[in-house]
């Protein structure tokens, strides 16, 4: 199995962890048991974060999530590190969340999860219920259009360069920052930042909200 | 939507010069140059409120599931599920208990890739219970026998156009080493006592001769292949190897363009146990 050695000249920043990161996913195609779980160890709630924001529904991002990590486990040896190793997993989580997306407009007779509607991607478990204003922004987020969503999530909320989430989405830089831009418009509208006047038409409604098309070149 | 004021940039458009793309709308428009300040403003906002938001825990259910996936050791033992254990549109499914999950993730983790396909495949294929072995035995599908190890990436890249085409060909020299680099176990050695020597085998016993059968084909396949994707049928099958092991490569199509989907099964893959030994998504040829 080959992992071609790191590309050390890649490596921005040790702090970030993505050498530590390529040293486990190595260690984890030397076939060491322990170092996948470790790996996923140091990603997994940003990753759950990113399946609950993109699917919506949490039977769903936990199905998700576990797809897609049990995949890059096997895969591991296909990683060619020209990437970052997070960034690596961001694409296969997003990949596998977008598969699902996909299958459900497929096949409408599947029951649509209820998407947005309501502050649901927050479990009110998690301790956030003081927290109204995360509840409104989630709920607010969860109303944008699938690929805004994706964009603005990964690029505002988790603190990706638009050039990673590029990769991660498969689209190029510029498009990102267009999703971006238009996503947080609307959040902008929705969250009551942008004074809403009546001569400027807004952007209507995406119709089926996050299975949209909105946003983007 | 609303007619107000056509000749004045929406919410896109305006967000879309924010983000860099000119408009010769705003340079005589005041409202929508005072409009667009507004929006910048109000982004940094937006942004802002974004960077500050908690990330959700994983659940605790969850949490345990990942771990004992990965804890059950090799992803071979985890993936000795049978695929066709996944419910066809199943209600949905519901937290697992962490015995179960590891072989249910497996499944999953392959459909959720390999098993999308696109809606109008089926022009003449029925969807029948045995589409699968028309599919394979009845519909023109090359026994692939490229000699390529699908553990290694650099050579299904360089096996797979010939696989695709159908022009693979490399049984004699896979059937050979296939066998004599099959190593037994200490505790298998007895009762697998009765498989060739190889040095004495003139003609070693092909280990995936049942999956050339096109009844094992089927068999096999059936377990591959999702019972709610009729139409699905294989890119191509390739007769190979898997860690120097006789493996069959079954090539799906991927729901992403420009990917295939590789399922790589052992021997004994049968109904009731695909016995995936590994899934990977390639760049098409």
């Amino acid at each position: 199995v080959t992992q071609g050695p790191p590309a050390l000249g890649l490596v921005e920043d040790p702090a970030d962890g993505d050498a530590r990161d390529r040293a486990l996913l190595a260690a984890h195609v030397a076939g060491d048991p322990d170092a996948f779980g470790t790996l996923v160890g140091h990603h997994r709630d940003r990753l759950w974060a990113v399946a609950l924001r993109t699917l919506g529904e949490r039977e769903e991002a936990a199905d998700a999530l576990q797809d897609a990590l049990l995949s890059a486990y096997r895969a591991a040896g296909s990683y060619r590190g020209d990437a970052r190793v997070t960034t690596w997993l961001h694409r296969v989580v997003v990949n596998a969340c977008l598969d699902r997306v996909r299958r459900r407009q497929a096949r409408p007779t599947v029951p649509m999860p209820e998407q947005g509607g309501s502050a649901e991607p927050v479990d009110k478990h998690d301790a956030l219920g003081a927290r109204e204003t995360a509840l409104e922004i989630e709920a607010a987020l969860a109303e944008l259009p699938m690929e805004q969503r994706c964009a603005i999530m990964l690029v505002d909320v988790h603190g990706m360069s638009v050039e990673d989430v590029a990769s991660v989405l498969g689209v190029p830089a510029g498009t990102v920052k267009s999703r971006c831009s238009r996503g947080r418009a609307r959040l902008a509208l929705s969250l009551g930042h942008l004074r809403n006047r009546p001569e400027i038409p807004p952007v209507p409604p995406a119709p089926g909200k996050a299975q949209s098309q909105g946003g983007g070149a | 939507m609303t007619d107000a004021a056509p000749t004045h940039l929406d919410l896109d458009q305006l967000a879309d010069a924010l983000a860099g793309e000119p408009h010769e709308h705003l340079a005589g428009c005041a409202s929508c140059t005072s409009r667009l300040g507004e929006l910048q403003a109000a982004e940094a906002g937006v942004v802002a409120a974004l960077r500050a938001l908690p990330d959700p825990p994983v659940p605790a259910e969850l949490a345990d599931r990942l771990s004992a996936a990965f804890a059950a050791g090799s992803p071979l033992a985890a993936a000795r599920s049978s695929v066709t254990a996944l419910p066809a549109q199943a209600p949905r499914r519901r937290f697992l208990p962490a015995a179960a999950a590891a072989v249910l993730l497996v499944s999953g983790a392959g459909l959720g890739y390999a098993l999308v396909t696109g809606s109008t495949s089926g022009d003449d294929i029925a969807a029948s219970g045995d589409s699968a072995a028309g599919l394979a035995a009845g519909r023109g599908l090359v026994q692939n026998a490229s000699g390529a190890d699908y553990a290694d990436p650099a050579s299904v890249s360089a096996a797979l156009p010939a696989v695709l085409a159908g022009t693979a060909r490399a049984a004699e020299s896979m059937d050979s080493t296939a066998m004599r680099a099959q190593p037994e176990s200490e505790d298998q050695a007895d009762s697998s006592a009765e498989l060739p020597a190889p040095a004495a085998a003139a003609v070693p016993e092909d280990p995936l001769a049942r999956l050339r059968d096109p009844a094992g084909l089927q068999d096999c396949l059936t377990a591959v292949l999702p019972p709610e994707e009729p139409d699905l049928r294989p890119r191509a099958l390739d007769y190979a190897t898997y860690q120097g092991q006789p493996a069959l490569a079954v090539v799906l199509p991927d729901p992403e363009p420009g990917k295939l989907s590789v399922f790589v099964v052992g021997p004994d893959c049968a109904a009731a146990d695909a016995k995936v030994l590994s899934f990977l998504r390639v760049d098409a040829p």
